[in-house]
């Protein structure tokens, strides 16, 4: 079945998979931002740097001529060690001071500024166009490149992994204490530094593998060149869903996809995503899951 | 000297000044507690009890030295004194209401590291209160006072600690609960846990203690053996603090 819409014409395959493909990776993208703050209680605005190096490091590493694979790996690695720097040497000396006149806004100033001087001095990134075109699955009357359904999969998968990861492990027991009661988490042991750093990491992870995911786009659904448009979606995503909410992070990912691929153009994506940001903001201040949330202070 | 000067306390604090909301609220609180005892801190409401407690528990700013088992613990972020032992009860429980009972004890081993001797300490702390071990699945907001009390016990219990600081634990209970939590306090005592108590009911936590300081105004103002203090007007007046409307 086909349908025309503008300039765009669809099948209701294509859309289901264009869906899933784009709205994993503005999950995974939009988790890092819940799992920072559901840690530290600050939003972390800095959150789009492990993506630019994530995407600059597959880049550097795919321009020699090295394996998809490897280069994902490198990206990861990348983007994982300058999300831990950026909370160790710009937010933690940021959230450790409190008072004066900036007051709780020092660490989103401070993430800011780590976010201009990377977004300055990052290399330019090249989509890995030439790979697209090594392969296809063919569903349901339509092409897609094979690396595009792996990039969904192992978006999917990382996904999957987060949330066990919180439900389930030791980790995962002491961020849900200290996202719920930071106090009574430290007294009963669980270090908040520590977890800090567990938690960027994690989190840039997340971001780096859903930059990563994202060069995997074949252009003729994205409309993007490059992994920089994620930070509007994924903040869309927490502001639809809820900061503090994995599983809401994650369906406030799927809205915004939904939304920007059933519009009648792909070039109004970013304005989508403004727009869903702005209306959450202003009619869905605590999101859309309110009972899911995993920091206490943003109850009542 | 009695006996107990010649063994030596195993939480010493000395001097401790504790700032809240920019304010000084405790003035040079010195005090002991001493292996296999319970020593409490009675006053009225305000008095700087439980600021102590969690200034011991590194849990409030404070100044002076905090001694237990040998080593300072006014230089230890709270988790690790908690690793150390000395484990913190906060008047308000301090339960994780988000977690279930179970998740609620396992948060209490957070700093273990014997994972399968965890899974077992919280099957045997379930058995030992059944009436936690009746909610064991049940989310920390949803219990009653009694649970919440037995449940921060429990979680606190199951850290392994080598002392406890407890925020007055009757806070909230029925009188029953109270009689009850005065008990289990006795028992865990017998049982070799040294106990620092924060309690309003100074006369029932008199009876149950070895040690007693009386405190008002964020000091000191009587400190003895519970036999002498139970007939001191500071702990008479402390009582009468407690019960005023």
């Amino acid at each position: 079945m086909h349908r025309r819409l503008g300039r765009r014409e669809f099948t209701l395959t294509q859309s289901f998979i264009d869906i899933a493909f784009r709205g994993s990776i503005y999950a995974l993208f939009a988790i890092g931002y819940a799992l920072t703050y559901v840690a530290g209680g600050t939003f972390n605005v800095a959150h789009p740097v492990s993506a630019m190096a994530a995407a600059a490091a597959v880049s550097w590493l795919l321009a020699r001529d090295q394996p998809i694979w490897v280069a994902a790996g490198g990206g990861v690695i990348a983007g994982a060690i300058a999300g831990v720097i950026v909370d160790r040497v710009v937010l933690w000396p940021a959230r450790s001071r409190g008072g004066g006149p900036l007051g709780p806004a020092r660490p989103l100033i401070a993430g800011l500024a780590a976010l201009a001087a990377f977004g300055a001095l990052a290399p330019e990134t090249e989509r890995p166009t030439h790979l697209l075109h090594a392969g296809y699955f063919h569903i349901g009357g339509f092409n897609m490149p094979k690396l595009t359904i792996e990039g969904t999969i192992a978006s999917v998968v990382a996904l999957l992994i987060v949330v066990a990861i919180v439900r389930a492990t030791r980790y995962g027991l002491g961020l849900r204490a200290l996202g719920s009661n930071t106090s009574a988490a430290r007294a009963a042991g669980v270090g908040a530094e520590p977890m800090h750093i567990r938690t960027a990491l994690l989190a840039s992870m997340c971001g780096a593998l859903a930059a990563i995911a994202l060069l995997t786009a074949p252009d003729y659904f994205t409309g993007r060149s490059t992994p920089f448009d994620l930070p509007l979606a994924g903040l869309a995503a927490v502001a639809l869903g809820g900061l503090s909410s994995l599983p809401a992070s994650m369906i406030g990912a799927f809205i915004v996809a939904s939304a920007q691929i059933l519009a009648p153009t792909a070039d109004a994506s970013d304005a989508i995503a403004a727009a869903l940001l702005v209306l959450a903001i202003a009619l869905l201040p605590r999101g859309l899951l309110a009972a899911t949330r995993l920091r206490e202070t943003d109850r009542g | 000297m009695t006996l107990l000067d010649t063994i030596g306390p195993l939480l010493e604090v000395e001097d401790l000044r504790v700032m809240r909301g920019g304010i000084e609220v405790v003035h040079g609180v010195k005090l002991r507690v001493f292996t296999g005892t319970i020593a409490t801190l009675v006053g009225p409401s305000g008095s700087g009890k439980s600021a102590t407690l969690q200034a011991i528990a590194r849990l409030l700013p404070g100044k002076g030295t905090v001694t237990f088992g040998g080593r300072r613990m006014d230089v230890l972020r709270s988790e690790r004194v908690a690793r150390w032992g000395l484990v913190y009860v906060p008047q308000d429980r301090g339960l994780i209401g988000s977690l279930t009972v179970r998740e609620n004890l396992q948060l209490g081993a957070f700093a273990r590291r014997d994972r399968y001797a965890v899974i077992n300490d919280v099957a045997a702390t379930l058995d030992r209160f059944p009436d936690l071990g009746r909610r064991a699945t049940a989310r920390a907001y949803a219990l009653s006072a009694w649970e919440s009390t037995l449940l921060a016990l429990g979680r606190a219990l199951m850290a392994k600690p080598r002392m406890l600081l407890l925020d007055e634990p009757t806070s909230g209970l029925p009188p029953e609960g109270v009689a009850e939590m005065f008990a289990l306090i006795v028992q865990l005592s017998g049982q070799g846990l040294p106990i620092l108590l924060a309690e309003q009911y100074e006369r029932k936590a008199t009876a149950i203690s070895d040690y007693v300081y009386a405190m008002d105004r964020g000091t000191i103002v009587k400190a003895g053996v519970s036999r002498v203090m139970a007939f001191e007007p500071e702990v008479e007046a402390a009582h009468l603090g407690a019960a005023a409307p």
